[in-house]
């Protein structure tokens, strides 16, 4: 039973590879990857470093505005201090009627 | 969607979130110079008068009507009266300043606004259609009287400075009132020695008014106490027998309503706010305003025209901005001061400020949103058009 399987064995040697594999198999992988999906402008965006510090930058320089400007949103200002309303009795002198420009025609006629 | 175009949207989102906010703060930030403080009180004159001498009035010679409606230069003339007012009421030689007295009834700051307030409220019925007028008797009537007898009577700029829309004006009420009541004691008792004297008070109490030449509302207010004066005139001189005179003062009074109806005019043609609210700032308007504002017949509408000059600057696009500006620097070197002075407020007024007085149009009524679009275009002017409802 004893016997040396070296012997035994000989002649079961891996095969040569077929000419021309590895030639094959690239040009096939170059293929494939030609012809898979791109990658959407969002992904390019998420996976930009200029982007992603271009919006950093952004948002860094907003905060600093906002806490550079002084005083507080929504403050209401002061009525401005100047004359008081016209008396209506003042006013019914002082107010004018309005006249329609477009009426402005230019007389032509003799004084009559 | 996409993991990736959530992240980019909502990093997006801040971004346009951050800024938004930043420019409403921006456009709700206070006004530099808007809070300003409380008027100071004037201080009251307290030296009596100078009654000056009153010459009578000039006798008419041949009178001609001026046809304000058909003549064909009468677009050129001053908005003033034609006749000679002397014909009526000469101006009295007083050397006071008439302007010095009435000041101190000026509401909120005069030393005697009080007094002026507590003199409305002793108003009576006047006879006819005089309308609210003083009792003959009142005190107030008989401090006025030497006043009248002064030669000048100038508020501005001794009195009050040149602050464009927020420019101090007297109390122009107290003004009327003693006109009318001038007017209808003269009326009521034609009779009365001093019947030509009062109708005659109210004319240069109007003639003092018209002086300064500064507001239009000023200067109609002494136009109505001429008109008043010269209804008194006319029924005393009437009455009297006097034909000469009551033939004066009815061409006087002929020249009233041609000179508030071309005050119409004037204002219309540089209101940038024309009948119907709506506001023009092209066809010519803007052009139409600098010409005036360079070059009207009397200062009062050069001083309008400068205002609307600010308002300008508000409302209207780049090209009409510079050349209101433009306008504006060259009108603040003018030989006038109180020009100078006006157009100076125009050119240096925060447009935000302007645009939101009660004057500049109803952007204060407007809902919020529509009012932090209106404060983002007046701010930033390159934004106009491109905001709604700006």
């Amino acid at each position: 039973m004893k016997g040396r399987p070296d012997k035994r064995l000989r002649g079961f040697g891996l095969p040569p590879l077929p000419d021309g594999l590895g030639e094959a198999s690239l040009l096939a992988a170059r293929e494939a990857l030609s012809a898979a999906p791109p990658s959407d402008v969002w992904t390019r965006l998420v996976c930009s470093r200029t982007a992603r510090l271009a919006w950093a930058a952004c948002v860094a320089l907003l905060f600093f505005l906002h806490l550079a400007l002084p005083g507080r949103a929504g403050q209401e200002r002061p009525a401005s201090p100047g004359s008081p309303p016209l008396d209506p009795e003042v006013g019914a002198v002082a107010t004018l009627p309005r006249i329609d420009e477009r009426a402005l025609v230019p007389y032509s006629g003799a004084p009559s | 969607m996409s993991r990736a175009r959530t992240v980019v949207l909502l990093a997006l989102a801040a971004v346009v979130l951050l800024a938004a906010g930043l420019a409403v703060r921006l456009a709700l930030r206070p006004i530099p110079g808007a809070d300003r403080p409380a008027p100071k009180p004037l201080a009251r004159l307290t030296e009596p008068p100078s009654a000056g001498n009153v010459p009578g009035p000039a006798r008419a010679g041949a009178l001609r009507v001026p046809c304000w409606g058909c003549s064909p230069e009468a677009d050129a003339w001053p908005v003033r009266f034609r006749t000679d007012l002397d014909l009526l009421a000469p101006l009295g030689d007083g050397p006071g300043n008439a302007a010095l007295w009435l000041k101190d009834f000026t509401p909120e700051v005069g030393a005697r606004a009080a007094e002026a307030k507590e003199a409305m409220s002793r108003r009576v019925d006047g006879p006819g259609e005089w309308g609210r007028i003083l009792p003959p008797s009142d005190p107030l009537l008989g401090e006025a009287e030497p006043w009248t007898t002064q030669a000048t009577m100038r508020f501005y700029p001794e009195v009050f400075p040149i602050d464009g829309g927020a420019t101090r004006l007297p109390n122009l009420l107290l003004c009327i009132t003693l006109g009318r009541s001038w007017g209808a004691r003269a009326a009521a008792s034609p009779n009365a020695p001093s019947a030509f004297e009062d109708g005659r008070r109210a004319v240069r109490l109007g003639r003092l008014l018209r002086q300064d030449d500064e507001s239009i509302v000023q200067d109609l207010v002494g136009l109505a106490c001429i008109r008043m004066g010269a209804e008194a005139l006319y029924e005393v001189a009437v009455h009297r027998g006097d034909h000469d005179l009551a033939l004066a003062a009815a061409i006087v009074l002929g020249e009233h309503a041609p000179q508030r109806l071309r005050t119409a005019q004037q204002v219309t043609s540089i209101s940038i706010q024309p009948r119907d609210g709506s506001r023009v700032t092209s066809g010519g308007k803007v052009e139409k305003i600098v010409s005036t504002a360079r070059a009207g017949t009397d200062r009062r509408f050069r001083q309008e025209a400068i205002f609307q000059l600010a308002l300008v600057r508000v409302f209207a696009g780049s090209s009409g901005v510079r050349a209101a500006e433009t306008a504006l620097d060259d009108l603040s070197r003018d030989p006038d001061p109180l020009v100078a002075a006006a157009a100076r407020w125009s050119r240096t007024i925060d447009p935000a400020f302007l645009g939101e007085q009660p004057y500049a149009g109803d952007l204060a009524k407007k809902p919020a949103v529509d009012r932090i679009f209106g404060r983002l275009a007046l701010r930033f002017p390159m934004l106009r058009g491109l905001l709604p409802g700006s």
